[in-house]
């Protein structure tokens, strides 16, 4: 019985059971408790992968020309289109479109605290085996280091073998505001983990003020017309934020 | 250059705070939404649309939300109902868990989900230890508009090979994640 489960939850999950099989499935798991936790196992398995490939929601990003003077990014997907096609972006569903795509500058830029913690203590935790471990310090850690630290986690948003750790260090990035980094966030637009890729846009978005719409997907085909239209628009960036520490030193 | 979140600030009547505990909480529950979604549909193609119309209403309601209160639970349920009204805004056809089935498979996942950060973690170090090949298949069959035809051609291979591959890779990469949680729960006792 165990194998007959087995072969139904494949075709399951490529999508190639039809009615009949279904109902065999069901009868099949309901009486076998095993077999239901495999089923779910195997969905869940199934989903995993989409979200780490990127078969998943949120791959479908575009990004466009970048707004004049905001920060915060508009951050729109082909999907939400077809699901709301008319509504302004000052509705909640324009809201959660951002929200769907990850994070936000304004939520943890602002507070910009930087005091009681223990850097050594972080950076001693960021070079530790445990993976978990070195991605909560690593996010401890960018939220309370300035600037001069940005070198560091740019090494670990390049070097570290977790993709969970390399996309706590591409968010991070954003927030520091590091825009001197822009190098090592490109390159993290062609990890080969969708997560990071996506923190790095999040981090991009929040250091640019890039307006994420819907002309270009970012896709493995355009990734370097994306690239190249980011590398020319940067200078301005920096020169923005450098105004910016100059006028607030 | 000024740091405007109009968006954020119009949606939520001028309540940043509020705001901000909703993108938090939303940001790191998203993925375990996704898969509890994922497993409550037969169909993988409808799991996408459900997770953004799950998203609006968490937002919608989000006033109804109890600060200290469990988000991922109220997100479930919220995300169990959506998948309910997706279900019924389809047209009849195509493959569908029955009413019975999904309230079970809802209480498996809702279990399974109480590790996810940790499976999550688990199953990037089992993808590492995938040799080239199969991890090579995984990653092209679980790109974004990839299909098991596509695939199939890419690699001048049969769809039932690529089938039987995937599932073989799958099984494996579930026995390696399973296995490294029970040695984290062996280190933890």
């Amino acid at each position: 019985m165990s194998d007959a489960i087995d072969t139904l939850i494949d075709r399951l999950c490529e999508g190639q059971l039809d009615s009949a099989e279904m109902a065999r499935l069901e009868r099949l798991v309901s009486t076998d408790p095993e077999g239901m936790k495999r089923l779910v196992q195997a969905l869940q398995m199934d989903g995993q992968l989409r979200w780490e490939f990127g078969a998943g929601v949120g791959e479908e990003r575009t990004v466009e020309k970048p707004s004049q003077d905001s920060v915060s990014p508009l951050v729109f997907d082909q999907k939400w289109k077809r699901v709301w096609p008319s509504r302004p972006f000052a509705t909640a569903a324009g809201l959660l479109v951002l929200l769907g795509a990850g994070l936000y500058a304004a939520v943890w830029m602002g507070g910009g605290q930087r005091s009681g913690v223990d850097l050594a203590q972080l950076e001693q935790d960021m070079a530790q085996a445990d993976g978990h471990l070195r991605e909560k310090a690593v996010a401890r850690f960018t939220q309370h280091a300035g600037l001069d630290h940005a070198d560091k986690v740019a090494r670990i948003l390049n070097d570290d073998r977790s993709p969970f750790v390399r996309a706590a260090a591409a968010r991070g990035l954003g927030w520091m505001a590091a825009y001197d980094q822009k190098q090592p966030l490109l390159r993290a637009l062609e990890d080969e983990s969708r997560m990071v890729r996506l923190a790095a846009i999040d981090a991009i978005d929040r250091i640019a003020g890039v307006r994420i719409v819907g002309q270009q997907s970012l896709t493995k085909d355009n990734r370097q017309a994306v690239i190249d239209m980011l590398e020319k628009h940067w200078p301005h960036v920096q020169r923005h934020h450098r105004r910016k520490a100059q006028s607030a030193g | 250059m000024t740091e405007q979140t109009p968006n954020v600030k119009d949606a939520n009547g001028g309540d940043q705070d509020r705001t901000k505990l909703f993108l938090r909480l939303l940001t790191a529950h998203q993925r375990s939404i996704y898969l509890y979604i994922r497993s409550l549909n037969a169909n993988p193609a409808d799991v996408d649309e459900i997770q953004q119309q799950t998203s609006m209403v968490l937002w919608e309601k989000f006033d109804q939300f109890e600060e200290g209160t469990n988000f991922k639970a109220w997100a479930f349920r919220v995300a169990r109902y959506e998948v309910y009204n997706h279900r019924s805004r389809q047209q009849k056809g195509g493959v569908r868990f029955s009413d019975t089935l999904l309230e079970n498979i809802a209480k498996e996942a809702e279990s399974q989900s109480e590790h996810a950060d940790d499976r999550a973690h688990a199953l990037h170090e089992c993808l590492g230890r995938l040799n080239a090949q199969d991890r090579d298949l995984i990653q092209q069959r679980f790109s974004a508009g990839a299909s098991g035809q596509a695939v199939a051609a890419r690699l001048g291979r049969s769809i039932r090979w690529v089938y039987k591959a995937v599932a073989r890779i799958r099984k494996q990469l579930i026995a390696c994640v399973d296995r490294k949680m029970a040695q984290k729960g062996a280190l933890n006792t």
